[in-house]
């Protein structure tokens, strides 16, 4: 029924260049995060990144020619493998120990981390869900499986750890089910007892992540340690001043203060060395970004389509604002990579996977 | 029109960012852009010498001397080909070496990576006179702890290595840092705590390019606390010499207060090659040999004693009243036990012997007799009496303890019983008896000192001031027994039949006892202890060589060496 109406070949030219706009302004903050006077090695982590954005711009255009709904139909077998893989990584001796956390499958040399992944593969999975139950969702019952279905992934991943992944979940299932239909006190309901349950989380936080969670509300109180990180990020940020210290001059970045640079804080880079103007363009094209991703979810009737947008955008808003938000000391420390721009393969092709996505709901709309 | 609602919280999450970002940035830039140039001091740590090591005539053992390493600081390199290039020439390594050095030991743009370490102090001027020509590669001192004596107080000094984690959590308190070099054995490791250097440091301003601007304050370091031992470096570095291929230990020392003279151990290692860079190889080499050259045999080579042993049975069979020094034993050549037979090491036999003729002559069957008489609970109270199965105490410390069997250690460790022959084995010093070269010297102290028994230390001034040593235990021991063992003892060397007769000395009259003991494998360990001038002890000895045959032969002719290299060139014996 679904593929009756007569589909009109749309493409959001807009989407594509500021995708492009993002990633290369990255490519060369990364180019600049790794960059060392006599040291070549590390140089070349933006040819990777160049790499890993060649496959992810395969897979997207694979994902746009398949189309979201034949992906939807497989979506509980897809979210089914993904749990699987998840499991596999806490397995000492398939997964990888990287920063004290267990979080990559290698596959030859190629490493991969099943959580990113299965931040889409859920949003899918979700997604088929509730176009499947329609106006269901709004019995308190039909939010049972939606709960379940969020609470398997992230109860594995927050098992990694790897805290800023595993709480993503709730604000994409979160917009989803509200989008959906789903009955707003319910959800209240639902947010009410979560909180009511904080205090036992704090229970099963590893002492890092308190440590963090600590740092985050006083981060001179360890100015060596956990809180080293984000001093230093403010340091390179608010140095940065209007104009910037310029590409390559950066000292914070230069000279070795920043950890982490090239990854999750990569942002503290751009903020330093392209100043207020660079990071609020940055800023300014993430925003744009998300209102286009708005826009198609809005101009979608099919609930697949729509919840799916919607969850992919969500996702998005959460990386941008988290990662943004804790390299200005704004926001605790969590880990979540800054799309686009943060060195790392996975997130890269997960996000460009994602841009082929949203692409292919736009191209598959119904039109009145 | 919740699409609505989302779009709005969308807008305020971007605003509060933006927000964030404008406060940061512009209202906070003259606060961050300061704290961004405070970012650019650093500290240049200046480690503290370690103390200067004196042996007792004031001869520097281990000092402190410079190095020159040649260094690349990546900021300040303008033209890396010609640098590279220049430097491989300069240091005879290759250009990717150098490359691969560099890529390896990168940390930041202003850190030191070190090329090549102890480099040959001419290179190391010809390089500093061409500064100007080669920005970026710098000439740093470095001080490095010097062993004058290398493989020859090895085991008595010890080494240093980098602290470990668990070490630094105990000794934080105390002074130590990340990077301090620490002693791992002998002195090194016993007196770091005066021998460590504070450590100082200077603090420096670089600009924004990681280059220097000027120097901020400057901490000073101070050298550790120099000490003087109760060894004479020229006694040990004789004494190791003569070690020299064989595997063994020699220990002399004072009789009469414990001041260890010479602890040597062989085969040995080298312990400048652990403060040297690049040598990791070499001690790997050290760990894995199956020679073991790191093992102090003076101090933990624990060995069964042989025919030395005698001497403390002869005390305890006279004390006990088990004989006198008249007791005659007829020698076979051979001694039965039931149906079992044992054998005197002079198939023919010795005929009758008295006590000084047996220990003259190192008479198994004699002594077959008398351990036979005393049963093995006196034996081990005897062994026990002069220090054997516990540390003696010295302090480097990490002594072995040997071991004192007896029927109810048997019973009690291995769960089965004492048989008869192993009394017999345990009268000539056989069996599970295992002593160490240290404690032999300290048994054969309270033979010259007629049961006063010294407490061995290596220390003798901490700075300019004595340390206090305890005082000799003293032994209840009968003079009159002592005495006749010990003119026996003087009998082994100077005597026509006596076994020891290899190590007479002109001038000097020694006494001694030989040892020849049994090994289930290979040659028998070789033991030669005594002391001199036997009327008036000063030097008490021991010489022991693994699997070195007759203790008369390989172990006295090394003895004999040493006494009289003790005798012409040392104020031992004067």
């Amino acid at each position: 029924m679904r593929n009756d109406f007569k589909l009109k070949g749309e493409f959001d030219y807009g989407l594509v260049l500021i995708t492009a706009a993002i990633l290369v302004m990255g490519l060369f903050v990364v180019y600049s995060a790794s960059y060392q006077k006599l040291v070549s090695s590390n140089a070349n982590l933006a040819m990777r990144q160049v790499n890993s954005a060649m496959i992810g711009l395969i897979i997207a255009a694979a994902i746009f020619r398949i189309g979201y709904q034949r992906i939807i139909d497989f979506s509980y077998y897809i979210f089914g493998l993904n749990v699987f893989f998840l499991l596999l990584v806490l397995i000492p001796g398939i997964g990888d120990v990287r920063y004290g956390a267990r979080r990559w499958i290698e596959l030859g040399s190629f490493a991969f981390q099943p959580s990113e992944f299965a931040k889409v593969t859920f949003i899918f999975a979700l997604a088929k869900y509730l176009g499947d139950v329609k106006e269901g969702i709004e019995k308190l019952k039909a939010l049972i499986v939606p709960f379940a279905m969020t609470a398997i992934p992230m109860l594995l991943i927050f098992k990694e750890p790897d805290l800023g992944t595993a709480l993503i979940f709730i604000p994409i299932l979160f917009t989803m089910l509200l989008i959906a239909g789903a009955r707003p006190k319910y959800l209240l309901f639902m947010i009410g007892s979560g909180l009511a349950c904080v205090p036992f989380l704090w229970l099963i936080l590893k002492d890092y992540q308190r440590a963090r969670l600590f740092v985050f509300l006083n981060p001179n109180l360890d100015p060596l340690g956990a809180g080293y990180t984000i001093i230093q990020s403010k340091i390179a940020i608010g140095s940065g001043g209007i104009l910037g210290k310029g590409w390559l001059a950066g000292t914070q970045n230069q000279l070795n203060f920043l950890p982490e640079r090239h990854t999750d804080f990569i942002f503290s880079v751009v903020g330093e060395e392209w100043g207020f103007i660079g990071s609020a363009l940055l800023l300014f094209l993430f925003y744009r970004f998300v209102d286009k991703g708005i826009r198609i979810a809005e101009t979608t009737s099919d609930t697949y389509g729509k919840t799916l947008a919607y969850g992919i955008t969500t996702m998005f808003v959460v990386h941008v604002i988290v990662n943004i938000g804790m390299v200005c000391g704004i926001m605790p420390v969590v880990g979540l990579p800054l799309p686009f721009v943060s060195y790392g393969g996975s997130f890269l092709i997960m996000s460009l996977a994602c841009v082929g996505i949203l692409e292919n709901i736009k191209n598959k709309r119904k039109v009145f | 029109m919740r699409g609505k609602v989302y779009s709005v919280i969308v807008d305020v999450l971007f605003l509060v960012i933006l927000a964030g970002l404008f406060y940061l940035q512009i209202l906070r830039w003259p606060l961050y852009h300061d704290l961004a140039k405070k970012n650019h001091i650093r500290l240049i740590p200046l480690p503290g010498l370690r103390g200067t090591i004196y042996d007792r005539n004031g001869l520097a053992i281990v000092d402190n001397r410079l190095s020159f390493d040649v260094v690349i600081i990546p900021q300040e390199v303008e033209n890396v080909d010609t640098t590279y290039g220049r430097l491989s020439l300069a240091l005879g390594i290759s250009r990717s070496r150098i490359e691969s050095i560099v890529k390896k030991d990168y940390t930041a743009p202003f850190a030191p990576i070190t090329i090549a370490g102890d480099v040959d102090k001419d290179l190391a001027f010809r390089l500093e006179e061409k500064k100007q020509e080669l920005p970026g590669v710098l000439v740093l001192p470095r001080t490095l702890r010097w062993y004058i004596y290398g493989e020859r107080t090895s085991h008595l000094i010890g080494y240093l290595s980098l602290i470990n984690k668990e070490e630094l959590e105990r000794l934080r308190d105390y002074g130590y840092s990340g990077d301090d070099l620490v002693g791992r054995s002998g002195i090194e490791r016993a007196y770091d705590k005066y021998l460590k250097g504070e450590d100082g440091g200077t603090q420096l301003e670089v600009d924004a390019t990681g280059k220097l601007v000027k120097i901020l304050g400057n901490k000073n370091q101070k050298k550790g606390t120099d000490i003087t031992l109760t060894v004479d470096a020229k006694l040990q570095a004789y004494a190791s010499d003569c070690l020299e291929g064989v595997k063994g230990s020699v220990v002399i020392m004072d009789p009469r207060n414990g001041e260890i003279l010479t602890m040597a151990s062989s085969p040995s290692f080298d312990s400048n090659i652990f403060v040297e860079r690049g040598k990791g190889e070499q001690v790997v080499d050290y760990m894995k040999s199956a020679s073991h050259p790191m093992l102090n045999r003076a101090v933990n080579g624990q060995y069964p004693p042989g025919s030395i042993f005698k001497i403390i049975m002869s005390d305890a069979g006279l004390e006990t009243n088990a004989i006198t020094e008249h007791t005659t034993f007829v020698c076979p050549g051979k001694f039965f036990l039931g149906r079992a037979e044992f054998d005197c090491w002079k198939a023919e036999g010795h005929g009758p012997q008295d006590l000084r003729d047996a220990i003259t002559h190192s008479c198994n069957v004699y002594f077959y007799n008398l351990g036979h008489k005393l049963g093995p609970d006196v034996i081990s109270e005897y062994a026990q009496k002069f220090g054997l199965g516990k540390p003696t105490g010295i302090d480097i410390g990490g002594e072995s303890s040997g071991l004192v069997p007896s029927p109810a250690w048997k019973k009690a460790k291995r769960g089965q019983s004492w048989y008869e022959g192993e009394t017999i084995n345990y009268a000539i010093g056989q069996g599970d008896l295992l002593v160490t070269p240290l404690q032999m010297v300290e048994v054969v102290s309270t033979f010259a000192t007629e049961g006063s028994a010294p407490r061995p230390h290596i220390l003798k001034k901490v700075g300019s001031s004595g340390v206090q040593v305890p005082r000799p235990v003293t032994i209840p021991v009968s003079k009159a027994a002592i005495e006749t063992i010990k003119s026996a003892m003087v009998n082994v060397v100077a005597s026509d039949t006596g076994t020891g007769q290899r190590a007479r000395i002109e001038g000097i009259k020694v006494a001694a006892k030989t040892g020849t003991a049994q090994t289930p494998n290979g040659e028998p360990h070789a033991w030669f202890l005594g002391f001199a001038p036997a009327e008036d002890p000063k030097v008490a000895f021991v010489v022991m060589v693994e699997h070195g045959g007759h203790g008369g032969v390989t172990a006295a002719d090394i003895a004999k060496k040493i006494l009289d290299f003790a005798k012409d060139n040392t104020e031992i014996f004067k």
